[in-house]
């Protein structure tokens, strides 16, 4: 069991290394099946239930900043515990998603908490000139994530599905969604921090033209991208013809 | 313009933001998104640049700032700021601002590109070959799915920085002046609109409570969109912004937003948002 728990915590930190491989998807169900399977000695089984969950989570997709339940730690410890019971897909499934979904929490923490903390941290590091100390605060961001949800993933195995099940009924509701809508308002900040940056009067009318393509007419950024290039071309044509003009024709242009 | 000998971005440091560009989405927060990651692989590309501490400061705040992309379409942007980086190391009339416009206007649609392309496409294909092999138990499944992905996402990392820098380098090398004045200003209308667009899409907030009774009962959220669609992502996103200008302290505004979102679960003030 102690010797399981180890093997667990060190497949579900490679598995939580997934961001830090360059987005390598080595932490979806079809891939920790295959580790889990080694690890329980059963790697038909364990393939089978991970392609089984893969399956299920494979049309849930991360699109900008909605994150469906987290497939990594779904797909872990309910593929560990339907191994070690012995059991099949089903009850993988049945464990899984409850966990996926409880995990957001933890998943959450980290983008609404910690890492938005250490990012503010990087910005005081580089205003006192310590700049290796604030590009490096990204990689304790990115190893402290696979750390400790390894820890978290670990500890769930140790104590058993029964008693994940009992934690997991504990959380309040309303702190989850809370979470979730904390999700939803905090891009705000970083949009205000990029509009103080950026926004000026004369670039405020194509602001307002972006937002009201999306807001209005749903168009998506691709299409709206090629709108805000082509007004971006057309200032530029004006512009430039009317400085050709201006200095072709010098001094006359004042008599008029 | 800067020649190829003088450049002081070679092979070695197109080499070095491909390495460092692998971990682009480890540090993801919702607040700026992937801005330690940027800020983490241009580090020595601006330690390289500048030799005042000053600008070097300057460089990294600007890359500190909110960053979102599909990872695999990020080093083509790498590339692309770092060749105006190297730009702006040597010209000091070099307008700073239309570097982060650059990266709004370019992470939008990328974003786009990159998701159908690797979450949309590759992924679905490659994940289709492994679970068709995996579901009679044959480990090849798994392995066939790692590589397959990961053999053409790395590739296109790899050459998204080469391209990415030397399109920005031929493009800046090539105009000057006045001329400059104007492309900048065009790539910022683009960071605009794309900004604009991007906070429609990404702030939500979602208010139930209704209001009025009998059979129709409206709710605060479909009042306030007949006045405006997305009208709180806009005042919240400019009230925040206002309130940066104050120089109210960032991290109050993130936990007071925090302790909002859960109060509002808790009142049922707030929902959580639905697409």
């Amino acid at each position: 069991m102690i010797l399981q728990t180890i093997l667990i915590f060190i497949v579900s930190f490679i598995a939580y290394l997934q961001d830090f491989t360059g987005t390598s998807f080595i932490g979806r169900p079809l891939v920790t099946g295959l580790m889990l399977g080694m690890v329980f000695g059963d790697v038909k089984s364990g393939v089978m239930i991970g392609a089984y969950l893969e399956m299920v989570w494979m049309g849930m997709m991360q699109i900008g900043a909605s994150i469906p339940p987290d497939v990594i730690s779904g797909g872990l410890l309910g593929c560990a515990f339907a191994l070690k019971m012995h059991s099949g897909p089903n009850v993988a499934l049945t464990i899984a998603l409850p966990i996926a979904t409880i995990y957001l929490l933890i998943e959450n923490s980290f983008y609404v908490i910690i890492n938005p903390f250490l990012n503010h941290l990087a910005d005081n590091f580089v205003d006192k000139g310590k700049l290796k100390t604030a590009a490096n605060m990204h990689i304790l961001s990115s190893l402290l994530r696979p750390l400790l949800s390894a820890i978290v993933i670990a500890g769930a195995f140790y104590l058993g599905s029964g008693a994940v099940r009992n934690v997991v009924a504990i959380i309040p509701k309303q702190i989850m969604d809370g979470m979730s809508i904390a999700t939803g308002l905090l891009p705000a900040v970083g949009f205000a921090q990029l509009l103080n940056m950026t926004y000026s009067k004369k670039v405020a009318p194509f602001f307002f033209i972006g937002f009201v393509l999306y807001a209005y007419l749903k168009l998506d950024m691709i299409g709206v991208a090629i709108i805000g290039g082509a007004l971006g071309a057309i200032m530029y044509i004006i512009l430039s013809t009317v400085q050709e003009g201006s200095e072709q024709n010098g001094d006359v242009s004042d008599d008029f | 313009m800067i020649s190829k000998n003088e450049s002081k971005i070679g092979k070695k440091e197109i080499r070095q933001l491909f390495w460092r560009s692998m971990p682009m989405e480890a540090s993801f927060s919702y607040e700026r998104m992937m801005s330690m990651a940027y800020a983490y692989c241009m580090y020595p590309i601006i330690k390289k640049l500048y030799p005042k501490l000053d600008d070097q400061k300057k460089a990294m705040h600007r890359h500190l700032e909110f960053f979102n992309c599909t990872s695999a379409c990020s080093p083509i942007i790498l590339g692309i700021s770092t060749a105006m980086e190297e730009r702006n190391a040597y010209d000091p009339n070099f307008d700073t601002d239309s570097i982060n416009a650059m990266k709004a206007g370019l992470m939008g649609p990328l974003s786009g590109i990159g998701d159908a392309i690797f979450w949309g496409s590759l992924r679905i294909i490659t994940a289709g070959i492994g679970i068709s092999l995996a579901k009679d138990g044959n480990w090849l499944g798994p392995v066939l799915f790692v590589l397959l992905f990961n053999i053409p996402n790395y590739l296109f990392r790899y050459y998204g920085v080469k391209y990415g820098y030397s399109l920005g380098n031929k493009f800046i090398s090539k105009i000057d002046g006045s001329l400059m004045d104007n492309i900048t200003y065009a790539i910022n209308i683009l960071g605009m609109a794309v900004i604009g667009a991007m906070i429609a899409s990404m702030v939500s907030i979602n208010i139930p409570i209704t209001f009025g009774g009998g059979k129709h009962p409206q709710t605060v959220q479909s009042l306030l969109n007949s006045i405006m669609p997305c009208l709180l992502p806009l005042g919240l996103t400019f009230y925040i912004s206002h309130l940066l200008k104050k120089k109210y302290n960032i991290l109050i505004i993130l936990l007071v937003i925090i302790i909002i979102s859960i109060f509002g679960a808790y009142s049922g003030i707030l929902a959580v948002p639905k697409d």
